[in-house]
């Protein structure tokens, strides 16, 4: 008899009432968790807003951002630890939730998680504000006026269901500037942000109040509406569509931030193509393919490498497809949809059609099914994928020609896994910068974003913030007012 | 997406001809040789024009002109086919109909048609923005027509082939065998419903892609893979509608996204 564990999938202050409740039943592991939701209502969640309102200035407003750091640094530590029962309790669930292969979910929820660790908040926090003390009071400027920062008092965060964990990291940012959170999810991935927010209550159970995390349909305008214009800033994560729609619902006056759909890619140079390294860099790209199928912006969908290494571009479009089996056997990318799979399938009659007519372009592709498919093209371009293990890769003769191939694509390029040689790192990523790309990453690492990145060119931190300035002259005007004054 | 016209070049029309010919006889007039057919679909369809030549008497006509439907005129036509208790057949894509019942209801009218009257659905809202579920158009054919299920009947064909597959109830009546209303096939045509992901055939009562080879089609390319969704079991098959565009559920861009980047820029 398999038994049946209800998991709440939302987090919502205490006291909170809702009038009605969906049930999701996922299994994991032999095991049916019942996943419970709530249909809230445009009431309800006025009403909880006001809540969060309220326990941002008894709660939150108070506390100094060490304090903050040191709470927020001490809930990501439980994460860091692999007996941890909700850390477990993730790695359990999300795989199942996602689809993803459960191995994939472990390493890179674990590594993931470290970006907040303690000393990294403290690195986000340094590399925007010179003094983060500006959070709790005014400080002496270099200009000579007292300067004072504050953040929204609530904020609203749309968060993507695509990568496991990451709404955690708009979630920190906006709980570093002491904002509440009214969060929504996913269903694709309802799970990670709420399991944090009860690690940190479990820190400090008054922040409990700051939160409200819950699932509901994306473009509902009646509860969008609500959330847009009763907290003081919108965060959301998704296409540019969803951003526009909510967008349009943001008072003028607050503030509303958007981190759109992106395309990444690599370029291999030939010296990152010698017998002795070659292997390395192949392994390196696949890792960028394969982790979570490529449904992260920071993931690779071309890679652009340059001829005239020890192995030609050719070559290694075959090791990469043998990496990609062998990545196939190790772990399996998800079971698509039958959308989604007849999209690869029409991607791949598609250039087989068209590699009948060019004989600079060959397709690799995984035998009988869609597991993964690699694309040769004989002369540069540029080319995004329909992702899941789908890869282009166009052969160059000097990698310093790419740019050109990039423009198109400016307002959506993002992250560059690069493998060139120190003296062509700077100049290259010079011309990269230039035509939109907006993080130069190693190969290997480009899902994995580290603390500190301007996120899609932008701050973390800076952006959400308004500063108060004390003049110098308001300052001196003060003085003759004290009575002790001679 | 950007919608795509397709062609098929046939160097002589015999085949065709005599592949759509034999399929409609067994399927779509089993019970008759010929009878009053209203064309609701644009006479340039050579299929259209060949189902008069062939099936229609001298009372067949297409009533459609570059314009639309010519709504009075097939008004005018109805009310005659009941007055002479002549059965007729409207012949049209399921958006003709739609179009048609509009009108009807507009102007109130209904109409009793005579016994063995049908309404032969070549099926598809291809490029048409509005879509009705199969049920409310059924319901509409009984209400506005007077026209039971059994006589409604609906085809699967395309340009990219030449042979057609049909609803078998009609046939079904004709034979008096049980009314099934799944599709079949000619002799010369396979349909297969394929896994998606392996491009293996599924078992019945699975859904998969719809594969379909044409021998008919012996000029160009006999077996097509197509985006249609479909599902079988010993009886035939039946068509559940185009797989959907596969929606980024990353923040990874879409390729359709970036391909209308590019066009942009261009």
């Amino acid at each position: 008899m398999a038994t049946e564990t209800p998991l709440d999938i939302f987090f919502a202050p205490e006291g909170t009432t809702f009038s009605q409740f969906k049930v999701l039943p996922v299994v994991a592991d032999g095991k049916t968790y019942q996943l419970r939701y709530p249909l809230v209502t445009a009431e309800e969640l006025t009403a909880l807003i006001t809540q969060l309102h309220q326990a941002q200035a008894e709660v939150l407003a108070p506390l100094s951002v060490t304090a903050l750091v040191a709470k927020l640094g001490q809930a990501v530590a439980y994460w860091t630890d692999p007996s941890y029962p909700l850390r477990q309790l993730a790695e359990r669930l999300l795989p199942a939730i996602t689809g993803y292969n459960a191995e994939t979910v472990r390493l890179e929820l674990k590594r993931f998680v470290r970006v907040f660790r303690k000393k990294e908040l403290q690195r986000f926090l340094e590399t925007e504000l010179d003094q983060p003390a500006i959070l709790d009071d005014f400080h002496p400027q270099k200009s000579g006026q007292l300067t004072r920062t504050y953040g929204p008092e609530t904020a609203f965060q749309v968060f993507s269901g695509n990568i496991p964990g990451l709404q955690i990291w708009s979630l920190v940012m906006t709980t570093l500037v002491k904002a509440s959170t009214l969060g929504k999810t996913s269903l694709s991935e309802p799970l990670f942000p709420v399991l944090f927010i009860r690690s940190l209550v479990q820190v400090d159970p008054r922040l409990a109040a700051c939160f409200a995390i819950l699932p509901w349909k994306g473009g509902t305008k009646s509860l969008e509406t609500v959330a847009a214009r009763q907290t003081e800033a919108t965060i959301v994560y998704g296409s540019d569509q969803a951003a526009t729609s909510i967008g349009q619902l943001v008072p003028l006056d607050h503030r509303f931030l958007h981190y759109g759909h992106k395309i990444s890619f690599a370029m291999i140079g030939r010296e990152a193509l010698t017998s002795d390294h070659y292997l390395t860099t192949i392994k390196q790209v696949a890792d960028d393919i394969t982790i979570y199928d490529q449904q992260s912006c920071l993931s690779a969908q071309t890679i652009v490498v340059e001829a005239g290494g020890a192995v030609t571009p050719l070559m290694v479009a075959q090791l990469l497809a043998a990496e990609l089996e062998n990545a196939q056997l190790k772990r399996p990318r998800a079971q698509l949809t039958q959308a989604e799979a007849a999209a690869l399938i029409r991607f791949r009659s598609e250039n087989d059609l068209a590699a009948l007519a060019d004989s600079q372009l060959k397709v690799f592709a995984s035998k009988q099914s869609t597991a993964w498919t690699v694309v040769y093209h004989g002369q540069p371009g540029f080319a995004g994928s329909p992702l899941n293990r789908t890869v282009h890769i166009f052969q160059i003769p000097h990698l310093e020609q790419a740019p050109t191939y990039l423009t198109a694509y400016r307002p959506y390029l993002q992250s560059c896994g690069l493998a060139v040689g120190p003296e062509r790192l700077l100049r290259l990523a010079a011309r990269l910068g230039q035509v939109g790309v907006g993080r130069i990453c190693a190969l290997g690492e480009m899902t994995r974003a580290q603390a500190g990145w301007h996120h899609d060119g932008q701050f973390n931190l800076l952006d959400l913030l308004r500063f108060v300035d004390i003049e110098h002259q308001a300052e001196l005007a003060a003085e003759p007012f004290d009575p002790d004054v001679e | 997406m950007p919608s795509h016209r397709s062609y098929n070049y046939h160097p002589s029309f015999a085949i065709w001809d005599a592949s759509m010919k034999y399929p409609f006889k067994h399927y779509v007039m089993p019970d008759c040789d010929r009878m009053t057919i209203i064309g609701l679909f644009p006479s340039l369809s050579r299929y259209v024009t060949k189902a008069v030549e062939y099936f229609g008497d001298s009372n067949s006509q297409i009533l459609v002109n570059e314009q639309g439907l010519l709504y009075p005129e097939i008004v005018a036509a109805l009310k005659a086919a009941v007055v002479e208790k002549r059965p007729v057949m409207l012949l049209g894509a399921s958006f003709s109909c739609v179009h048609l019942f509009d009108y009807l209801a507009q102007h109130h009218c209904q109409f009793r048609l005579p016994a063995g009257s049908r309404v032969f659905d070549t099926g598809g809202f291809k490029g048409q923005s509005r879509t009705v579920a199969q049920q409310d158009l059924l319901t509409a054919i009984a209400d506005k027509l007077g026209i039971s299920r059994d006589y409604y009947l609906n085809m699967y064909g395309m340009t990219e082939i030449c042979s057609q597959c049909y609803d078998q109830n009609l046939q079904n009546i004709a034979s008096k065998q049980p009314v099934k209303y799944r599709k079949q096939a000619p002799a010369w045509v396979r349909v297969q419903i394929l896994d998606p992901d392996r491009l293996t055939p599924v078992p019945f009562g699975q859904t998969g892609l719809v594969a379909y080879y044409d021998l008919a089609n012996w000029n160009s390319c006999v077996g097509i893979l197509t985006e249609d969704l479909g599902i079988a079991d010993e009886t035939g098959f039946e068509i559940l509608g185009r797989v959907s565009g596969a929606a980024a559920k990353g923040c990874s861009i879409s390729i359709d996204q970036l391909v209308a980047a590019q066009t942009h820029k261009e």
